[in-house]
């Protein structure tokens, strides 16, 4: 297996993701960093120490490829023509693009966001559906996350999909969200 | 009408009949007649994202059918990261419309608009100049595409190209046809609209004169103006005069058509209005609309939420089309 580049994500993570990919979904002005760094929220503080993981690229390969909520990994990704997603992504992605499965637990209902650091189709999958999220947006300035989505979950298992992203590497993690959500 | 008959067959062929109130206004341009498999053609290059320079970004990145065609986001960013310029406009009804996009009027058609996202450097969106060749071999490779440009393309022996692949993504697009709103029902019936304040709405659209740009069936007049407050000094974008070079264009942009107007947020050209009311209040009265109090303003957005069009955003035709390929070996 391909050694995980933690010096890349300590790079990121220090200028914001700068250069060709400072714009954000959402659109707006870019950033200049790091001069309009915002600090992390107290719900993202995490993210600056990832663990490596690698993406599942079936159904099969989900128990070795397990988040934990509050705990951010660096993921592998792989590419889409050999993923076989549980569910089909309301974004698949070409064949030229990275995308991946985790396995996420659920211990207690309430809302979670999934911060990702470049840009990638997130889907939360239970029972072979898409849950609908709930809102989405961009990470705070500089901080290395691109993009945040939310879902409002039950206690459960799901499976993370994401689809249509380009880079080897991803930056992920999911916290609960506005206190509504603990685990 | 013999031939728009028989198109209108294909289509029911391929399940892609278009609501009758609408069929005698489909568009069936002679350099690029539609055909049900090309309709399947195009609307499977509309959902794949091997369009874009790195497999990230298809046409539906942006224009997602459940929000009326846009993305909800301000701008869109490009497949490779660069700021998006302008806010994702909708596509119901958009082969009625012949200037696209919010500021050109030198495009020929939907098949010429294609190619601005796929090639476009200003902004960048999808990433393909440049790249041109290899990603028509993408397609080229592929062999249900290869079947599919065949059926749709007897003519020209099959070709992939990027010409070939906005015909068929123009031909899917021109079946994007929204008519079953509330108001569309009501108007066909006789029957005033759902509610009070959306009978009060229509009255003062016209009366405040917003009618007089957002006019005809799909409440624009296709035209280019400036209304937004402030004119060009508070704009970053320069509007029309960036494809004219005619300094009388500055700060124009196209009337927006208001189908679907209730979810597609954020609004304007730079999608700086995140509600439909702010989108209403930021008319400049110096540009001949009238300042509207707030209950003037919920009454507009009354009338206008009687455009969305439920049927238009969960149309099956329209949606990510089947893994699986349409045309057998």
């Amino acid at each position: 297996m391909r050694q995980i580049s933690m010096v890349r994500f300590a790079v990121i993570l220090v200028l914001g993701w700068g250069g060709a990919v400072l714009a954000q979904q959402g659109g707006g002005v870019a950033p200049n960093c790091p001069e309009d760094a915002i600090a992390l929220p107290s719900e993202l503080a995490a993210w600056i120490h990832p663990v490596p993981l690698v993406a599942a690229t079936r159904q099969a390969e989900l128990r070795k490829a397990k988040i934990v909520v509050g705990q951010a990994v660096l993921a592998e990704m792989k590419a889409t023509p050999i993923v076989t997603y549980s569910a089909r992504p309301a974004d698949p992605g070409g064949k030229v693009s990275k995308g991946g499965m985790f396995q996420l637990a659920i211990k207690q209902a309430g809302i979670y966001r999934v911060a990702i650091s470049d840009h990638a189709w997130i889907d939360v999958v239970s029972q072979g559906k898409n849950v609908q999220s709930t809102s989405h947006g961009r990470g705070p300035a500089c901080s290395g996350i691109r993009k945040m989505v939310d879902y409002r979950l039950k206690a459960g298992t799901y499976t993370l999909q994401l689809s249509a992203g380009e880079q080897d590497q991803l930056a992920i993690l999911v916290v609960p969200h506005s206190d509504e959500g603990r685990n | 009408m013999r031939r728009l008959k028989a198109v209108l067959s294909l289509m029911l062929a391929a399940e892609i009949m278009v609501p009758s109130a609408m069929a005698a206004g489909l568009v069936d341009p002679a350099d690029n007649p539609i055909s049900a498999i090309k309709i399947a053609l195009g609307r499977r290059l509309f959902y794949d994202a091997d369009l874009s320079v790195n497999g990230t970004m298809s046409c539906a990145t942006c224009h997602e059918q459940k929000k009326g065609f846009t993305d909800g986001n301000q701008t869109h960013p490009a497949a490779t990261g660069e700021a998006g310029k302008r806010n994702v406009p909708g596509l119901a009804n958009v082969a009625s419309f012949q200037n696209l996009t919010w500021a050109d009027n030198h495009l020929k058609g939907l098949e010429q608009q294609a190619l601005i996202p796929i090639l476009g450097t200003a902004p960048v969106e999808m990433g393909v100049k440049g790249h041109e060749n290899d990603v028509v071999a993408r397609f080229a490779t592929d062999p249900c595409y290869v079947r599919l440009f065949a059926a749709a393309f007897p003519g020209r022996g099959g070709e992939v190209s990027l010409e070939t692949l906005t015909m068929a993504i123009a031909s899917f697009e021109r079946t994007l046809i929204s008519a079953n709103s509330p108001y569309d029902l009501a108007k066909r019936a006789g029957r005033s609209l759902p509610s009070a304040k959306a009978v009060a709405g229509e009255a003062l659209f016209e009366k405040a004169g917003c009618v007089s740009c957002h006019a005809g069936e799909n409440f624009s007049d296709d035209a280019f103006h400036m209304v937004q407050t402030g004119g060009v000094v508070e704009t970053r974008d320069e509007g029309l005069v960036a494809v004219t070079g005619n300094p009388e264009d500055r700060g124009l942009f196209r009337t927006p058509g208001l189908r679907n107007v209730a979810i597609t947020a954020p609004y304007w050209h730079d999608g700086s209005a995140p509600t439909l009311g702010q989108a209403i209040a930021k008319h400049d009265p110096a540009s001949g609309v009238p300042a509207l109090d707030d209950t003037a303003i919920a009454e507009l957005a009354a009338f206008l939420t009687t455009l969305t069009d439920r049927t238009f955003i969960t149309d099956k035709r329209f949606s990510l089309p089947p893994e699986a390929c349409p045309l057998k070996k």
